[in-house]
Parts: C-alpha cells; structure tokens; sequence
C-alpha cells in the first residue's frame, strides 16, 4: 500500500511533465498534419536555458551576497520559467520559420524530415555549445512532507513534486481558456478542421500556426524547467527519450485531442513508475510502449482521438 | 432597368474581371473570361457542369492564383457619417483607405479580411466539430483579434476587448435570428440539417461583413420550401445589408427570379452576358444547354417552342 501510494505520486509528477511536453505534440499535428520531431529537443533546449538563467540568478546573488534563502529559490525558479518559456518560444517560432513553413505545401516527408534534421540540429547545437557532460543545478527544495511514517516504508511528497504538480495544473488550465474562450484558440481549433476555409474566412493561417508552435514550445519550457528541477541534471541527449515518450503519450491519448495529451501523458508516466516499483526498473520503457501497442490495436485512434473521417 | 439605360455592372461595377484565363496543365478551365458584375446586384455564373464556374469563384477568392487576367474590387462609397466619426476617433487628421483591391496579388486570408469577399461552397464546408455560434465567431476572427491584442488582452480581461466580443455576440445572433438558427447556435455544426448548414454557411461568410458574396450552388440539394427561404435570405442581404452578390446557381427558377445579371459560361469562355431576359433568349446559351451546334439552333428552339 505504501509502496503504492509513492509510486503513484511519483508517477504523476512524471505523467506532468510528459503530458506537457506531449501537448505540442498533438496541438502541431492537429493544426498541419506533421509530427514535429524536434520538439523533444527543444524541450531539452528549454532545460538547458532554464539552467543557464537559474545559474546566473544564484551567482548574481551570491555577488550581492545575498544568502539563498528557500524564498529567493522560488523567485530564482519562477524567472527561470519565464526565460525558459520565452526564449523557447523564439525558438521554436524561429524553427517552425526557418524550416517548416518553406516546405508546407511540399510532400509530406519533406517537412518531416526537416524536423528529424532540427532535431540532431538542436541537440549537436547544444553538445557543441555546452559540452557533452550531464549538466547539474545544485540542489533546491530538498524538504519532503512525510505523508505516511510506517517503519518499513515512509510515503514521502516532496516539495517539488507539489511544485510540478501546481504549475502543471496551473498552466493546464489557463492553456484550456486559452484554446476554448480566446479568438486565437478559436481560429486554432478551425485551422485544425479546415484550413483553407479558416484563411477564406481571413483568419491568417500562417500566423495561427506561428503562435501553435510558440503555445508548444512554452508548455516544453514548463516541461523542461520542471524536469530540470526534479532531476537536477541535464544533457544534451536529454531530448530524444523524453520526447518520444511524450510523442507515445500523444498517440496514445488519441493525436490531436489535447485532453487526450494530458491523459496519455498520465498513464505513461504511471506505467514507467509502476512497471519500475514493481517488476523491474531495466525494462520500464519497453513496458510503456507495450501498452501502446496493445491500446493502438484495440483503439486505433488512441483513447480521446476522433475516428479519423474522410474529408469530400 | 430600361434597356436604352447604361446597366450598372458597366456605370457602378463592384468587381471588373478581365482576361481572366486559368490553365491547369494543358487544360484551359477559363479563357479569356471578362465581365463585370454591378454593385447591389445580385449577378449570376451560369453554365453547363465543367464549363470553369467554380473555377471563377477559386480564382476571385484566392483559392487558385490565376494563369493570366485582372480582377479589381471596387469598395463602395464610404457611408460619410461614419468615415468622420471613424477619422474623429483615429486622432489623425484624415484616414487612409483602399479604394480598389487586386484580388490576384491578394494571399487568400486577405481577400477576405481587407478585400471583403466571402464565399460559400458547393460541398458545405462548415467547422463541423465547432459550435453553431464558434462558426460565426471565428468568421469575426480579425476584428477579435485586435481587439484583443492577439488574445493577451482577452485573457487579461481588458474592456476594450469586453467591448468587441459583445459586438461579435450581438452580430452572430443577428444572423442566427435571420437565418432561424438561434435554437440551435450551442450544437454542434455537422449536426445541423442539410438546408440549416447551408444557411449557416451563409450566415458564416455574412460575419466576415462582405462587400461581395460569393455563393456557389446555393439552393443545391434543397427543397422547394427551403429554396423559397434561400430566395428570401439572399433579397434580405442585397435589400437590408447592401452586399453585393455573385451567385453560380443551376436552378433556373432562383437564377430567374432574383438575379439582376446574368453571366453564361460554356467550356470557360463567356457566351452570353446581360439581363436575365437577354439571357433566356439568347440562342446562344440555348445551345449550351441544349447541346447542339450553333446552326442548329434554330430547329432546336423550334422544339422548345421558343
């Protein structure tokens, strides 16, 4: 029971963070069709800015000779999403210009295979610029709240763990006003149906699909400062294992439905923990996309997506 | 209109179309096509099926980029009270505004935005996954999104994006009301029937605020009820909202009865332009639909009793 109840908040946590990351997934392919490969690298690339701010923050203050406090900690972390979701966002906004938007219209591998070069792109990019080593944050928010004390196993909640979870539901949220209630999610969701008929209606199509990548690449950025801050490492290689999980989480969810993102991204991340506590860690992955396989067979279209209907 | 009369296609023309040609590969779908249609008219592109009618329509929209020709749209003139107010507001000392837009060097998002031309289709195509209502909000997109200041200010709540959304409101109940949707504007579009998706697909490109409607096969699949309702709704629009209409249509009794103007294609070159009552006689168009050769015609009109 115990071991339970751990595993299942660990699971979640991670569920989090790959149900953010997957959301770009799924929000990209619903809008043009394609499967944005780079995405997992630019998750690793918003970890890697998230780091360099955090760094910055801390010796600036300690230049100041400000002690760390656990306060100034949750500053420090809070402006590193911001740099982290920013600077991603222009990434990505500049990767989706550079290398998607020339070849839409294209076949459809071209933009496909631009994505798997953006992706061994960002991640030589940042091997080359941050060397190959595992780059580490000192440690933060070590406390743990000691949910159950039993002598043979204590069922701890850390404090990051609550973390990842608030800004995850936080940012959830305000992602689904965004898309439901606002114009610009308004003429997303059209774009998704129809988008010639959107730009008829003079909706500007290039430009809403602009803004899906920078929405993605700020929910990545949440990901990767959240990952960063419950594993306190990060690599260059950090994109690929991560991303395609998410990308499984997508699919599995049903590709295109954001709720189903979020919902895939939960059972994978419980599967893993779960499979990992219970069997045996070395195959957690193999565990995980065995799932979808099975699901896939049952349910083609995943768990939330729509039957695939075809278009007169 | 009488006759010894210049027509107001030629005195006041809404769109000027002229050479239009559009060739897929070595297909010409349209040849050399020009022809104008009238401000406040409502025109009608008729012709046998592949005579290059909807091409027209794909080429004045910006759904295709067209091979050769000129397509200019003539904005009205301006209602005066407004425009002062409007230059009042602006805190410049005039306003600046295209009078003529070239539909050809338009990307297709523009024509409707700032060219004003909306257009249906002969195949609905309606967000089906979205609500009634979303159908009619998303048609308002741009004027939403500057308001809202590309959603930041939405989200923050500011009035002035307050202000804008309850315009949307009140013109996508507008024509929820005169379209006899508004029971159903919380369900989902592909929901709708047959002849309500229509008429929302209608009421859809009236959001965009159009100068020029472009309707394509309206009355397609509907009854006669429904087809006297369309009939309606398309006079209510040229009488109430003063759009402008071009409308491809094989139902003679609806191309008959409410068109001012009516334009004949055959194997993409026009045959026959003018009055409906022109137009009806006009060998010519009798031999399109006829199908038979021109020397011909006089033994086929025989047998029509013309």
């Amino acid at each position: 029971m115990e071991v339970f109840l751990q595993q299942l908040i660990n699971g979640i946590t991670l569920g989090s963070i790959y149900g953010l990351i997957a959301i770009g997934y799924t929000m990209v392919f619903g809008i043009i069709g394609m499967v944005n490969f780079a995405h997992g690298d630019v998750f690793m690339l918003s970890a890697f800015v998230a780091l360099i701010t955090f760094l910055i923050i801390t010796s600036a203050l300690a230049a100041l000779g400000i002690v760390a406090s656990s306060v100034w900690i949750i500053i420090a972390l809070l402006l590193c999403l911001v740099a982290a979701m920013v600077i991603t966002s222009l990434w990505n906004w500049a990767i989706e210009r550079i290398a998607y938007r020339p070849l839409r219209g294209s076949f459809r591998l071209a933009p496909l295979i631009s994505a798997i070069g953006m992706s061994i792109f960002l991640s030589n990019f940042v091997q080359v610029t941050q060397g190959p080593r595992n780059k580490a944050t000192p440690p933060m928010l070590t406390e743990n709240i000691t949910l159950i004390n039993s002598p043979v196993y204590n069922v701890n909640l850390s404090y990051k763990q609550i973390a990842i979870v608030l800004v995850t539901v936080v940012l959830l949220a305000a992602f689904w006003y965004l898309v439901q209630k606002t114009p610009l999610g308004r003429a997303q969701r059209a774009c998704e149906q129809d988008r010639k008929m959107a730009a008829l209606l003079g909706v500007d199509v290039d430009r809403t699909i602009s803004l899906t990548f920078v929405m993605g690449a700020a929910l990545a950025a949440v990901a990767g400062t959240m990952y960063l801050l419950y594993y306190g490492v990060v690599s260059f290689s950090d994109g690929f294992t991560p991303g395609v999980k998410a990308f499984t989480a997508a699919v599995l969810g049903g590709i295109g439905s954001l709720p189903g993102a979020v919902l895939g991204g939960l059972l994978i991340g419980l599967i893993e923990t779960f499979w990992s506590a219970y069997f045996t860690i070395d195959y957690k992955d193999v565990a995980a996309f065995s799932i979808l396989v099975v699901v896939l067979i049952f349910m083609p279209q995943g768990i939330l997506g729509k039957p695939e209907v075809e278009k007169v | 209109m009488s006759e010894s009369m210049t027509p107001r296609w030629e005195s006041d023309p809404i769109l000027k179309v002229e050479h239009l040609t559009m060739r897929f590969g070595g297909l010409v779908a349209v040849n050399d096509l020009s022809f104008s249609a009238g401000r406040g008219d409502i025109t009608a592109l008729i012709g046998p099926n592949g005579a290059g009618k909807t091409t027209v329509f794909n080429c004045i929209t910006g759904f295709y980029k067209p091979t050769e020709g000129r397509m200019a749209l003539i904005h009205p003139r301006l209602d005066i009270d407004a425009e002062i107010e409007a230059a009042t507001e602006s805190g410049a000392p005039y306003i600046e505004r295209p009078s003529v837009f070239l539909l050809e060097r338009l990307p297709d998002f523009r024509v409707s935005a700032e060219a004003k031309v909306a257009r249906t289709f002969q195949n609905i195509r309606l967000f089906q996954g979205m609500t009634v209502l979303e159908n009619l909000l998303v048609a308002q997109h741009n004027a939403l999104m500057k308001a809202s200041g590309y959603s930041v200010r939405g989200i923050l709540g500011f009035k002035s994006y307050g202000r804008a959304e309850v315009g949307a409101m009140e013109q996508a109940k507008y024509w929820l009301d005169k379209t006899g949707l508004t029971d159903r504007a919380d369900d989902p579009a592909g929901d709708l029937p047959y002849g309500a998706q229509r008429r929302l697909e209608i009421a859809r490109a009236m959001c965009t605020k159009p100068v020029l409607l472009c309707l394509d096969e309206p009355a397609a699949g509907l009854n006669p009820r429904e087809s006297l309702e369309l009939n309606t709704l398309l006079n209510g629009i040229r009488e109430v909202e003063k759009t402008s209409i071009l409308l491809i249509e094989h139902d003679m009794s609806v191309v008959m009865e409410i068109s001012d103007h009516v334009v004949v294609l055959d194997y993409g070159t026009k045959i026959s332009d003018g009055a409906p009552s022109f137009v009806k006689n006009d060998p010519h168009v009798i031999a399109a639909y006829l199908g038979v050769e021109d020397e011909e015609v006089d033994s086929a009109e025989a047998e029509v009793g013309l």
